[in-house]
Protein backbone atom coordinates (compact mmCIF):
# COMPACT_ATOMS: atom_id res chain seq x y z
CA UNK A 1 0.00 0.00 0.00
CA UNK A 2 1.64 3.23 -0.58
CA UNK A 3 2.17 5.56 1.96
CA UNK A 4 0.00 8.57 0.72
CA UNK A 5 -2.87 5.98 -0.37
CA UNK A 6 -6.41 7.55 1.20
CA UNK A 7 -4.55 10.81 1.76
CA UNK A 8 -5.99 12.89 -0.73
CA UNK A 9 -9.40 11.56 0.40
CA UNK A 10 -8.97 12.69 3.30
CA UNK A 11 -7.56 16.28 2.40
CA UNK A 12 -10.00 16.63 0.41
CA UNK A 13 -13.09 15.87 3.08
CA UNK A 14 -11.49 17.88 6.05
CA UNK A 15 -9.32 20.89 4.07
CA UNK A 16 -12.18 23.03 4.23
CA UNK A 17 -13.32 22.70 7.75
CA UNK A 18 -9.75 23.08 8.98
CA UNK A 19 -9.35 26.42 6.99
CA UNK A 20 -12.62 27.48 8.22
CA UNK A 21 -11.51 27.10 11.83
CA UNK A 22 -7.90 28.49 11.93
CA UNK A 23 -9.21 32.15 9.65
CA UNK A 24 -10.71 32.86 12.77
CA UNK A 25 -7.64 32.20 14.84
CA UNK A 26 -4.70 33.53 12.44
CA UNK A 27 -7.46 36.35 11.33
CA UNK A 28 -5.58 36.15 7.77
CA UNK A 29 -6.98 34.11 5.51
CA UNK A 30 -3.26 33.76 3.64
CA UNK A 31 -2.02 32.94 7.12
CA UNK A 32 -4.38 30.30 7.78
CA UNK A 33 -3.91 28.62 3.87
CA UNK A 34 -0.15 28.50 4.98
CA UNK A 35 -0.64 27.06 8.12
CA UNK A 36 -3.17 24.55 6.85
CA UNK A 37 -1.20 23.95 4.25
CA UNK A 38 2.15 22.86 6.19
CA UNK A 39 -0.56 21.16 8.23
CA UNK A 40 -1.66 18.69 5.60
CA UNK A 41 2.27 18.55 4.02
CA UNK A 42 3.54 17.53 7.68
CA UNK A 43 0.56 14.65 7.88
CA UNK A 44 1.37 13.06 4.82
CA UNK A 45 5.07 12.11 5.25
CA UNK A 46 3.21 10.72 8.43
CA UNK A 47 0.33 9.40 6.91
CA UNK A 48 1.30 6.00 6.77
CA UNK A 49 0.90 6.15 10.78
CA UNK A 50 -2.08 8.76 11.10
CA UNK A 51 -4.24 6.95 8.43
CA UNK A 52 -4.86 4.16 11.26
CA UNK A 53 -5.77 7.15 13.98
CA UNK A 54 -9.72 7.23 14.88
CA UNK A 55 -9.51 10.90 13.83
CA UNK A 56 -6.87 11.65 11.61
CA UNK A 57 -8.52 15.30 11.84
CA UNK A 58 -7.42 15.68 15.36
CA UNK A 59 -3.82 15.19 14.75
CA UNK A 60 -3.93 18.18 11.85
CA UNK A 61 -5.77 20.06 13.78
CA UNK A 62 -3.25 20.04 16.18
CA UNK A 63 -0.39 21.10 14.17
CA UNK A 64 -2.12 23.66 12.65
CA UNK A 65 -3.31 24.83 15.65
CA UNK A 66 0.38 24.64 17.28
CA UNK A 67 1.36 26.15 13.72
CA UNK A 68 -0.63 28.64 13.85
CA UNK A 69 0.77 30.00 17.90
CA UNK A 70 3.86 29.83 16.41
CA UNK A 71 3.72 31.69 13.54
CA UNK A 72 1.95 34.14 15.41
CA UNK A 73 4.37 34.96 18.22
CA UNK A 74 6.73 34.97 15.69
CA UNK A 75 5.40 37.61 13.73
CA UNK A 76 4.35 39.45 16.17
CA UNK A 77 7.94 39.59 17.51
CA UNK A 78 9.43 40.39 14.01
CA UNK A 79 7.04 43.03 13.89
CA UNK A 80 8.40 44.43 17.28
CA UNK A 81 11.86 44.05 16.06
CA UNK A 82 11.90 45.71 12.84
CA UNK A 83 9.03 48.59 14.36
CA UNK A 84 7.33 48.65 11.19
CA UNK A 85 3.46 47.34 10.72
CA UNK A 86 2.98 43.98 8.45
CA UNK A 87 0.27 44.83 5.82
CA UNK A 88 -3.26 44.67 6.63
CA UNK A 89 -4.67 41.25 7.45
CA UNK A 90 -6.22 39.45 4.57
CA UNK A 91 -10.21 38.63 5.06
CA UNK A 92 -12.95 37.69 2.98
CA UNK A 93 -15.84 39.58 2.47
CA UNK A 94 -18.29 39.20 5.71
CA UNK A 95 -20.93 41.01 7.40
CA UNK A 96 -20.05 43.72 9.19
CA UNK A 97 -21.00 41.95 12.75
CA UNK A 98 -18.33 38.85 11.71
CA UNK A 99 -15.45 41.14 10.55
CA UNK A 100 -16.03 43.11 13.89
CA UNK A 101 -15.84 39.31 15.60
CA UNK A 102 -12.70 38.86 13.40
CA UNK A 103 -10.84 42.18 15.01
CA UNK A 104 -11.73 41.41 18.60
CA UNK A 105 -10.69 38.05 17.74
CA UNK A 106 -7.44 39.31 16.87
CA UNK A 107 -7.13 41.32 20.34
CA UNK A 108 -7.38 38.22 22.35
CA UNK A 109 -4.38 36.48 23.34
CA UNK A 110 -3.75 33.26 21.02
CA UNK A 111 -4.75 30.43 23.29
CA UNK A 112 -8.06 32.20 24.05
CA UNK A 113 -8.91 32.37 20.47
CA UNK A 114 -7.87 29.35 19.90
CA UNK A 115 -10.23 28.05 22.59
CA UNK A 116 -13.02 29.98 21.77
CA UNK A 117 -13.15 28.32 17.81
CA UNK A 118 -12.41 24.91 18.98
CA UNK A 119 -15.15 24.81 21.45
CA UNK A 120 -18.06 27.13 19.72
CA UNK A 121 -17.08 26.64 15.73
CA UNK A 122 -15.30 23.06 15.81
CA UNK A 123 -17.62 22.20 19.04
CA UNK A 124 -15.32 20.22 20.83
CA UNK A 125 -16.25 19.75 24.34
CA UNK A 126 -13.85 21.62 26.81
CA UNK A 127 -11.72 17.92 27.46
CA UNK A 128 -10.65 18.05 23.92
CA UNK A 129 -10.31 21.81 23.59
CA UNK A 130 -7.81 20.85 26.29
CA UNK A 131 -6.45 17.88 24.42
CA UNK A 132 -5.80 19.44 21.34
CA UNK A 133 -4.09 22.80 22.65
CA UNK A 134 -1.43 20.59 25.63
CA UNK A 135 -3.39 22.46 28.12
CA UNK A 136 -5.98 21.47 31.46
CA UNK A 137 -9.65 21.77 31.55
CA UNK A 138 -10.01 24.17 34.17
CA UNK A 139 -7.01 26.48 32.15
CA UNK A 140 -9.63 26.17 29.03
CA UNK A 141 -12.56 27.12 31.00
CA UNK A 142 -10.90 29.88 32.31
CA UNK A 143 -9.80 30.68 28.70
CA UNK A 144 -13.54 30.74 27.45
CA UNK A 145 -14.72 32.86 29.82
CA UNK A 146 -11.71 35.62 29.48
CA UNK A 147 -12.27 35.43 26.23
CA UNK A 148 -15.72 35.54 26.29
CA UNK A 149 -15.93 38.45 28.73
CA UNK A 150 -12.96 40.41 26.41
CA UNK A 151 -15.12 40.17 23.31
CA UNK A 152 -18.38 41.11 24.71
CA UNK A 153 -17.07 43.82 25.78
CA UNK A 154 -15.33 44.67 22.40
CA UNK A 155 -18.11 44.12 20.69
CA UNK A 156 -20.19 46.52 22.49
CA UNK A 157 -22.57 43.76 24.69
CA UNK A 158 -20.49 43.66 27.96
CA UNK A 159 -23.60 41.59 29.60
CA UNK A 160 -23.58 38.00 27.80
CA UNK A 161 -22.34 36.07 24.72
CA UNK A 162 -24.31 33.38 23.13
CA UNK A 163 -22.47 30.10 22.59
CA UNK B 1 -26.57 39.46 23.15
CA UNK B 2 -23.93 38.02 21.17
CA UNK B 3 -24.27 34.50 18.59
CA UNK B 4 -20.56 33.79 18.57
CA UNK B 5 -21.28 30.45 17.15
CA UNK B 6 -23.31 32.19 14.41
CA UNK B 7 -20.69 35.07 13.57
CA UNK B 8 -17.90 32.04 13.91
CA UNK B 9 -19.42 30.30 10.97
CA UNK B 10 -19.70 33.03 8.67
CA UNK B 11 -16.26 33.97 9.22
CA UNK B 12 -15.44 30.06 8.46
CA UNK B 13 -17.96 29.99 5.50
CA UNK B 14 -16.02 33.13 3.96
CA UNK B 15 -12.50 31.36 4.78
CA UNK B 16 -14.04 28.23 2.85
CA UNK B 17 -15.49 29.89 -0.04
CA UNK B 18 -12.75 32.42 -0.59
CA UNK B 19 -9.60 30.45 0.60
CA UNK B 20 -7.57 28.87 -2.02
CA UNK B 21 -5.43 25.34 -1.13
CA UNK B 22 -3.64 24.09 -3.51
CA UNK B 23 -4.14 20.65 -3.09
CA UNK B 24 -3.81 16.94 -1.64
CA UNK B 25 -0.83 16.41 -4.43
CA UNK B 26 0.74 20.06 -3.54
CA UNK B 27 0.46 18.87 0.35
CA UNK B 28 2.24 15.70 -0.35
CA UNK B 29 5.12 17.45 -2.27
CA UNK B 30 5.49 20.15 0.26
CA UNK B 31 6.01 17.31 2.87
CA UNK B 32 8.43 15.28 0.52
CA UNK B 33 10.50 18.85 0.63
CA UNK B 34 10.17 19.44 4.07
CA UNK B 35 11.52 15.71 4.97
CA UNK B 36 14.60 16.78 2.39
CA UNK B 37 15.19 19.97 3.27
CA UNK B 38 15.42 18.64 7.34
CA UNK B 39 17.59 15.99 6.71
CA UNK B 40 19.63 18.40 4.42
CA UNK B 41 19.71 21.31 6.79
CA UNK B 42 22.41 19.58 8.83
CA UNK B 43 25.75 18.90 9.52
CA UNK B 44 28.26 18.41 12.52
CA UNK B 45 30.73 19.89 14.60
CA UNK B 46 31.11 16.17 15.76
CA UNK B 47 31.88 15.39 12.46
CA UNK B 48 34.18 18.23 12.15
CA UNK B 49 36.36 16.70 14.42
CA UNK B 50 36.11 13.84 13.49
CA UNK B 51 36.22 13.87 10.03
CA UNK B 52 38.52 16.82 9.75
CA UNK B 53 41.56 14.18 10.03
CA UNK B 54 40.13 11.96 7.85
CA UNK B 55 38.09 13.51 5.11
CA UNK B 56 40.17 17.26 5.62
CA UNK B 57 37.58 20.30 6.75
CA UNK B 58 37.58 22.86 4.37
CA UNK B 59 38.44 26.17 5.47
CA UNK B 60 36.49 28.95 6.84
CA UNK B 61 35.16 31.98 4.97
CA UNK B 62 37.97 34.04 4.74
CA UNK B 63 39.29 33.80 8.09
CA UNK B 64 42.41 31.90 8.53
CA UNK B 65 42.23 28.26 9.27
CA UNK B 66 42.19 27.34 12.99
CA UNK B 67 40.87 24.73 15.17
CA UNK B 68 37.83 24.01 15.02
CA UNK B 69 37.02 23.29 18.81
CA UNK B 70 39.09 24.65 21.43
CA UNK B 71 42.05 22.77 22.66
CA UNK B 72 41.09 20.92 25.97
CA UNK B 73 37.04 21.02 25.80
CA UNK B 74 36.32 17.40 26.81
CA UNK B 75 33.61 15.59 24.76
CA UNK B 76 31.33 12.95 25.57
CA UNK B 77 30.89 11.92 21.57
CA UNK B 78 31.70 8.66 20.23
CA UNK B 79 32.55 9.05 16.78
CA UNK B 80 29.61 7.78 14.39
CA UNK B 81 29.94 5.74 11.75
CA UNK B 82 31.02 7.87 8.87
CA UNK B 83 31.43 6.32 5.02
CA UNK B 84 34.21 6.87 2.36
CA UNK B 85 31.85 8.09 -0.78
CA UNK B 86 33.93 11.20 -2.29
CA UNK B 87 32.39 14.29 -3.10
CA UNK B 88 32.97 15.69 -6.41
CA UNK B 89 34.64 19.04 -6.21
CA UNK B 90 31.93 20.60 -8.37
CA UNK B 91 28.91 19.04 -5.89
CA UNK B 92 30.54 20.43 -3.42
CA UNK B 93 30.88 23.68 -5.31
CA UNK B 94 27.12 23.64 -6.03
CA UNK B 95 26.40 22.97 -2.62
CA UNK B 96 27.73 26.39 -1.68
CA UNK B 97 26.39 28.34 -4.51
CA UNK B 98 22.94 26.55 -3.05
CA UNK B 99 23.18 27.55 0.53
CA UNK B 100 23.98 31.18 -0.73
CA UNK B 101 21.18 31.43 -2.64
CA UNK B 102 19.06 30.02 0.20
CA UNK B 103 21.16 32.16 3.03
CA UNK B 104 19.92 35.04 0.17
CA UNK B 105 16.44 34.29 0.01
CA UNK B 106 15.82 33.41 3.86
CA UNK B 107 14.28 37.20 4.23
CA UNK B 108 16.18 39.19 6.60
CA UNK B 109 16.92 42.00 4.45
CA UNK B 110 19.40 43.51 6.94
CA UNK B 111 21.96 40.73 6.78
CA UNK B 112 25.01 41.43 5.16
CA UNK B 113 26.11 38.54 2.53
CA UNK B 114 26.92 35.33 2.60
CA UNK B 115 29.76 33.52 4.45
CA UNK B 116 30.78 30.21 5.14
CA UNK B 117 31.57 29.50 8.30
CA UNK B 118 32.36 25.52 8.24
CA UNK B 119 32.42 22.99 6.12
CA UNK B 120 32.96 19.14 5.54
CA UNK B 121 31.77 15.54 4.94
CA UNK B 122 29.42 13.37 6.91
CA UNK B 123 27.99 10.28 6.51
CA UNK B 124 29.18 10.28 2.61
CA UNK B 125 28.13 13.61 2.18
CA UNK B 126 29.29 16.88 1.85
CA UNK B 127 28.04 19.62 4.21
CA UNK B 128 28.45 23.32 4.43
CA UNK B 129 27.73 25.46 7.53
CA UNK B 130 26.84 29.35 6.24
CA UNK B 131 25.77 32.70 7.97
CA UNK B 132 25.13 36.20 7.17
CA UNK B 133 25.75 38.57 9.73
CA UNK B 134 23.73 41.06 10.82
CA UNK B 135 24.04 44.74 9.69
CA UNK B 136 22.86 47.32 12.51
CA UNK B 137 22.20 44.78 14.73
CA UNK B 138 19.44 43.44 12.47
CA UNK B 139 18.67 40.44 10.93
CA UNK B 140 20.66 37.11 10.68
CA UNK B 141 20.82 34.29 8.34
CA UNK B 142 22.14 31.15 8.82
CA UNK B 143 22.22 27.74 7.03
CA UNK B 144 23.28 23.91 6.93
CA UNK B 145 23.15 22.20 3.27
CA UNK B 146 24.20 19.12 2.27
CA UNK B 147 24.87 16.91 -0.72
CA UNK B 148 25.46 14.01 -2.41
CA UNK B 149 28.35 12.52 -4.75
CA UNK B 150 25.54 12.77 -6.84
CA UNK B 151 24.62 16.08 -6.25
CA UNK B 152 21.49 17.41 -5.41
CA UNK B 153 22.09 20.26 -2.49
CA UNK B 154 19.15 20.01 0.48
CA UNK B 155 19.60 23.52 2.22
CA UNK B 156 17.78 24.26 5.78
CA UNK B 157 17.86 27.88 6.45
CA UNK B 158 16.77 30.08 9.22
CA UNK B 159 16.78 33.23 10.54
CA UNK B 160 16.44 36.11 13.32
CA UNK B 161 14.34 39.08 12.51
CA UNK B 162 16.75 40.69 14.73
CA UNK B 163 20.01 40.41 16.33
CA UNK B 164 20.03 37.13 17.56
CA UNK B 165 17.76 37.08 20.63
CA UNK B 166 18.71 33.76 22.34
CA UNK B 167 21.90 32.43 23.89
CA UNK B 168 21.27 29.06 21.59
CA UNK B 169 19.17 27.32 19.36
CA UNK B 170 18.66 24.55 17.63
CA UNK B 171 17.07 22.95 14.34
CA UNK B 172 17.92 20.23 12.48
CA UNK B 173 16.72 17.02 10.91
CA UNK B 174 16.14 13.20 11.57
CA UNK B 175 17.19 10.52 8.08
CA UNK B 176 17.58 6.81 8.11
CA UNK B 177 20.96 6.58 9.62
CA UNK B 178 21.52 9.82 11.05
CA UNK B 179 20.06 12.32 12.56
CA UNK B 180 21.52 16.12 12.67
CA UNK B 181 21.51 19.50 14.63
CA UNK B 182 22.67 23.08 14.06
CA UNK B 183 21.89 26.53 15.40
CA UNK B 184 23.87 29.64 16.84
CA UNK B 185 25.21 29.73 20.63
CA UNK B 186 26.30 32.79 22.21
CA UNK B 187 29.81 33.68 21.94
CA UNK B 188 31.04 32.39 25.73
CA UNK B 189 29.92 29.14 25.23
CA UNK B 190 32.57 26.52 24.53
CA UNK B 191 30.59 23.58 24.60
CA UNK B 192 27.02 22.49 23.44
CA UNK B 193 25.70 19.61 24.75
CA UNK B 194 22.90 17.56 23.13
CA UNK B 195 20.45 15.82 25.45
CA UNK B 196 18.54 12.61 23.87
CA UNK B 197 15.29 11.50 24.20
CA UNK B 198 15.98 7.89 23.53
CA UNK B 199 18.49 7.36 26.86
CA UNK B 200 21.55 7.43 25.13
CA UNK B 201 24.15 9.65 26.13
CA UNK B 202 24.79 13.09 25.26
CA UNK B 203 27.00 14.39 22.71
CA UNK B 204 29.09 17.58 22.96
CA UNK B 205 30.30 19.58 20.29
CA UNK B 206 32.34 22.40 20.44
CA UNK B 207 31.58 25.85 18.83
CA UNK B 208 32.36 27.06 15.66
CA UNK B 209 34.03 30.30 15.99
CA UNK B 210 32.49 32.68 13.48
CA UNK B 211 34.35 35.67 13.63
CA UNK B 212 33.83 39.30 14.86
CA UNK B 213 31.36 39.65 12.52
CA UNK B 214 28.90 37.57 13.97
CA UNK B 215 27.77 38.00 17.38
CA UNK B 216 27.35 34.42 18.02
CA UNK B 217 29.14 31.83 17.25
CA UNK B 218 27.71 28.01 15.71
CA UNK B 219 27.39 24.53 16.05
CA UNK B 220 26.54 21.40 14.09
CA UNK B 221 26.55 17.99 14.97
CA UNK B 222 25.71 14.66 13.68
CA UNK B 223 24.79 11.21 15.36
CA UNK B 224 23.66 7.99 14.33
CA UNK B 225 20.11 6.93 14.66
CA UNK B 226 18.44 3.72 13.12
CA UNK B 227 14.98 5.07 10.76
CA UNK B 228 13.36 8.29 10.74
CA UNK B 229 9.64 7.61 12.23
CA UNK B 230 11.12 8.48 15.75
CA UNK B 231 11.38 11.89 14.94
CA UNK B 232 14.19 13.91 15.86
CA UNK B 233 16.14 12.67 18.94
CA UNK B 234 17.38 15.74 20.65
CA UNK B 235 15.31 16.88 23.46
CA UNK B 236 17.36 19.14 24.72
CA UNK B 237 20.04 21.33 23.80
CA UNK B 238 22.72 23.74 26.31
CA UNK B 239 25.67 25.68 26.61
CA UNK B 240 28.08 25.02 28.72
CA UNK B 241 30.87 27.91 29.93
CA UNK B 242 34.54 27.33 30.27
CA UNK B 243 34.04 25.65 33.59
CA UNK B 244 31.53 23.06 32.49
CA UNK B 245 28.70 25.62 33.56
CA UNK B 246 25.07 25.44 31.71
CA UNK B 247 24.98 29.23 30.88
CA UNK B 248 21.54 28.36 28.32
CA UNK B 249 19.81 25.76 27.09
CA UNK B 250 16.63 25.03 24.97
CA UNK B 251 13.72 22.54 24.89
CA UNK B 252 13.50 21.30 21.13
CA UNK B 253 10.03 20.42 21.09
CA UNK B 254 8.84 24.46 22.04
CA UNK B 255 11.93 26.96 22.72
CA UNK B 256 14.34 26.69 20.69
CA UNK B 257 13.36 28.38 17.77
CA UNK B 258 14.48 32.03 17.21
CA UNK B 259 11.78 33.83 17.84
Amino acid sequence: MADTEGFEEFYTATVGRLLGALFPVTGDLHEAEEVVQEAYARASTRWARLRDYDVPEAWVRRVAMNLAADRGRRLQRQARALLRAGPPPHIPPVSVEAMALAEALRALPMHQRQAIVLHHLADLPVEEVAATLGARAGTVKSWLARGRRTLAAQLGDPEEVRS
Amino acid sequence: MLDLHQRLQELADAATRDGATPGPAHAIRRGRRRRRRIIGGVASLLLVAVVAGAAGTGQLGDRPPGPVAPPGVPSTTSPPEVRAHPVPAEVTAQLWEDTKTALGECGVRKAAGPRMIARGMAYGNAWVLGARPPQASKGMCWSSGEAGPGGGSQVGTSGSAGSPSREIVASGSSGDNYGSAYGYVAKRATLVRLVFNDGRAPVEVAPVQAGARFPVNFYIAYFPQQGASGGWRVARVLALDRDGRTIAHCRTKDTCAED
